[in-house]
């Protein structure tokens, strides 16, 4: 099995939603991952990893949503979220749809850089 | 390492029904002739959801589901779909032992068409890996 591990840092205030697509599309290309999955995964605490279109009122409803079930404020969001998801990649793009994107979502209230860890599995270019 | 892939295209409405997958991703685990390996399922879009389920609790899942989170009541038109297919993910992924896919008898795999739709097509990747045959 080919595995591939790549770190990716982000600045962060602490409190906000990252669009990280094109960093992983980059990835992928970069790496030359034809076919197979990219598995996204941060353990930075307060920290998740989502799937959500990238529009303002709909980030601004997550936040209701979010400090409506209480977590916030618990700094638990991420049991919620989740820490880690993944996306197929089929001839060297991420099978998401139109509208879909890749969310980094730091609640943590503690500014700086954060980072997660993306590993590239499958059937790679010149394998 | 193997990667097999299909894409599963389902006619689905809405809102917030039930579309069992089961059988279409069983096929395709059959055709693939893995024995042992992962299906990793990702259904495109940001408003459906993929979700295993034990027959019987459909309609109190969904009811749970529109109590925690309602159809109105956000400023981003759609908000609940898509909240609820965050929440609950468009991935799921399931071993393969002994080319079967390992979920028990009385469970389905569901598409959760959240949106208030008519014969709208979901596609959902399928994609199965497992190790090189020696």
């Amino acid at each position: 099995m080919k595995i591939k591990i790549v770190k990716l840092t982000l600045r962060s205030s602490g409190y906000e939603v990252q669009d990280i697509t094109a960093h992983v599309a980059q990835l992928v290309k970069e790496n030359g991952l034809e076919n197979g999955l990219a598995i996204l995964y941060t353990n930075e605490r307060g920290c998740s990893v989502a799937e959500i279109e990238y529009e303002p009122e709909l980030l601004a409803d997550l936040e209701t949503f979010l400090q409506k079930v209480g977590c916030i404020d618990k700094n638990i969001c991420n049991v919620l979220i989740g820490k880690n998801t993944f996306v197929p990649v089929v001839h060297s793009s991420l099978f998401l749809g139109q509208f879909k994107n890749i969310v980094f979502v730091d609640v943590s209230r503690v500014d700086g850089e954060k980072s997660l860890v993306i590993v590239l599995e499958g059937i790679f270019k010149n394998n | 390492m193997r990667v097999y892939s299909k894409i599963i295209e389902v006619k689905t409405y809405g809102p917030m029904v039930l579309h069992n997958i089961t059988n279409l991703v069983r096929k395709v685990v059959d055709l693939s002739n893995v024995e042992m390996g992962l299906a990793w399922l990702s259904v495109e879009g940001a408003t459906p959801a993929l979700i295993i389920l034990r027959n019987g609790e459909e309609k109190t899942f969904l009811n749970s589901l529109t109590k925690l989170i309602p159809f109105t009541g956000w400023r981003h038109g759609n908000a609940y779909a898509h909240l609820i297919s965050t929440i609950l993910s468009t991935n799921i992924a399931i071993p393969i032992i002994n080319k079967a896919l390992l979920i028990n008898s009385d469970e389905n795999i569901y598409l959760l068409e959240t949106r208030s739709v008519y014969n709208h097509t979901r596609r959902v990747l399928v994609q199965i890996h497992e190790n090189e045959k020696p």
